[in-house]
């Protein structure tokens, strides 16, 4: 291990740095495909029994991360460690389950023969009908998987990653391919297999479900990690919310004096002003300067967000 | 292993179109190679329809290990392989599963080109010969369905027909199945022995000929085993890399 890591530990992990009993840990790990830099020294632990959600735009390195947690990509640099043990390791012992990216099924298999043979590979899983239950699948056990739509597909993934019991849930995208319903079921099996004391890892690209589904998000781009914390600590680090409005030819002096407002843009006639509290904002614009012509209240873009965490963190490393 | 092996087996037999194409393409190949070989002058019963049997019985066998190979590129393309990377199944047993899978579809093909070289030939062996025969040649099947398995996990669609297109034909011209080895030049000879097409071959010729398998035949097809077996194995390992 290299003396650079070892200096970067303390201002970058959250958590224990303890090797032996963090569900994960990345302790400087870098992936380059020839010239780009997919991962850039990312260092990242997760205590057991935490929920975690890695929260990125595309290609900001979520899925080489779960690939290389998973041991499926080597690192260049750094190394990962699960529960104390390689990747190779971890997975050969049975303590990961993963429920990945765009996974097919493989074709002329029926659900519960699938099910009953992952779980099979593992040393203790679950009872098959639990898993079927589990994961909305009792009514399609008999059903071949390539007679399956892309929801009920995914469901089956979903069991695939939970049917031996694992000690970390590893999901990327979990409900990408899901409809309202699936992922309604997904989150509220979730919570349950969370409260066994499962650590939980999931990625996706929407700041509102990393927010209701876990209370630690951790944001990656550009290959490293640019904010760990709460929803409601992310949110107030980027501006939760854009205030928009017609100036009307009204002048735009003063907007960013408001409360909450982090930023200001204007774009022709109209204004948007980023604020971490949008109520405060909206309330004393109006007392101000009247109703505003066309307002609109929306969440903060993540694209923005990545932007805004992006430009902070370059920032921040000047210092 | 067990589990993964019966899983594989189970798809296999659940698509008809493929059985049919994997069984029935050696076997239509088969028909009509013996109808050119017929008028090229196998008298009943001979020692050269004993020796074009073996020739026939090797190609269709070798023809059928490589048959599983789409599979494998399309169970890698849509993402299954990488799934059951993150399973604890090791990858030594996923190898051995796929190998066997194969030779499930082997053993009706060679069996088929003996019945039908009774039928035709009237071929004659007795029972040890024949036992010896389709046992060898199921087993001497293992380096090219570990090929077969190999090529699956590292090549991708489009070149996969081409590397197997290269071996299978490049395999059978060198390996004496349409003209014996001897009518080659020396070089050639002496690489067409280094090679498995040859030695699985011979296998069989030997037996039909009331001969043991020789040590030199059972080494050299032991040691592709081993090589095309190493390579399918690190070939799976590799799967998921990308993205």
């Amino acid at each position: 291990m290299n003396k650079r890591t070892l200096e970067k530990e303390p201002v970058k992990l959250r958590g224990q740095i303890d090797r032996t009993t963090n569900a994960v840990s990345f302790v400087g790990v870098s992936k380059n495909y020839g010239e780009v830099k997919a991962m850039d020294s990312l260092d990242l632990s997760i205590e057991r029994g935490e929920t975690v959600a890695l929260l990125g735009p595309n290609g900001a390195g979520k899925s080489t991360t779960i690939s290389m947690l998973l041991g499926l990509l080597p690192t260049d640099e750094g190394e990962v460690r699960l529960f104390g043990e390689s990747p190779h390791e971890a997975v050969a012992a049975g303590r990961v389950g993963a429920m990945l990216q765009e996974a097919g099924l493989p074709s002329n298999v029926k659900v519960r023969e699938l099910v009953s043979f992952v779980r099979g590979l593992y040393p203790e899983p679950l009872p098959v009908e639990e898993i079927l239950t589990t994961a909305g699948l009792a009514d399609l056990a008999d059903r071949r998987s390539n007679k399956l739509s892309g929801g009920q597909t995914a469901r089956v993934r979903f069991a695939l990653a939970l049917a031996g019991d694992p000690d970390l849930l590893v999901l990327d995208e979990p409900t990408a391919a899901m409809d309202v319903e699936s992922r309604r079921a997904f989150w509220k099996s979730m919570r349950f297999h969370a409260a066994t004391g499962r650590t939980i890892l999931f990625s996706t690209h929407y700041l509102e479900e990393a927010d209701a589904n876990t209370d630690r998000i951790v944001v990656v781009a550009g290959g490293r990690v640019i904010a760990d914390g709460s929803g409601a600590e992310i949110k107030s680090t980027v501006g939760g919310r854009t205030v928009s409005f017609d100036l009307a030819g009204n002048p735009s002096e003063g907007l960013d004096l408001l409360p909450g407002v982090v930023s200001v843009e204007l774009h022709g006639d109209r204004a948007s002003l980023r604020s971490a509290d949008s109520d405060a904002t909206v309330v004393t614009l109006i007392g101000e300067r009247g109703t505003p012509r066309n307002l609109e209240v929306n969440g903060a873009g993540l694209e923005e967000a990545f932007l805004a965490l992006t430009t902070n963190n370059s920032t921040r490393e000047e210092n | 292993m067990v589990t993964y092996l019966r899983l594989e087996v189970l798809r296999v037999l659940r698509a008809p179109r493929f059985l049919l194409l994997a069984v029935l393409m050696p076997v239509a190949f088969y028909l009509i190679f013996t109808s050119l070989g017929t008028s090229s002058g196998n008298s009943e019963g001979s020692a050269a329809a004993l020796t074009f049997m073996v020739s026939m019985a090797c190609y269709v066998a070798i023809f059928a290990a490589f048959s599983l190979v789409n599979g494998t590129i399309e169970d890698r393309t849509i993402g299954w392989v990488r799934q059951l990377r993150t399973t604890p199944l090791p990858s030594v047993q996923v190898v051995a599963a796929k190998l066997l899978t194969s030779m499930v579809v082997v053993l009706p093909t060679i069996v088929f080109v003996c019945l039908a070289a009774v039928a035709d030939y009237g071929v004659q062996l007795d029972a040890g010969q024949w036992a010896a025969l389709i046992i060898l040649l199921w087993v001497g099947i293992m380096p090219f369905a570990l090929l077969g398995t190999a090529i699956g996990y590292l090549c991708t669609a489009q070149s996969a027909s081409m590397v197997t297109m290269a071996v299978v034909l490049g395999g059978v011209l060198l390996g004496g199945f349409w003209f014996p080895v001897s009518l080659l030049p020396e070089t050639l000879q002496n690489v067409a022995h280094a090679l498995p097409f040859n030695r699985y071959a011979d296998l069989g010729w030997q037996v039909v000929a009331g001969h043991a398998p020789t040590t030199a035949d059972a080494t050299i097809l032991l040691a592709w085993g081993v090589a095309f077996a190493a390579l399918a194995v690190l070939g799976y390992r590799r799967v998921g890399r990308s993205a």
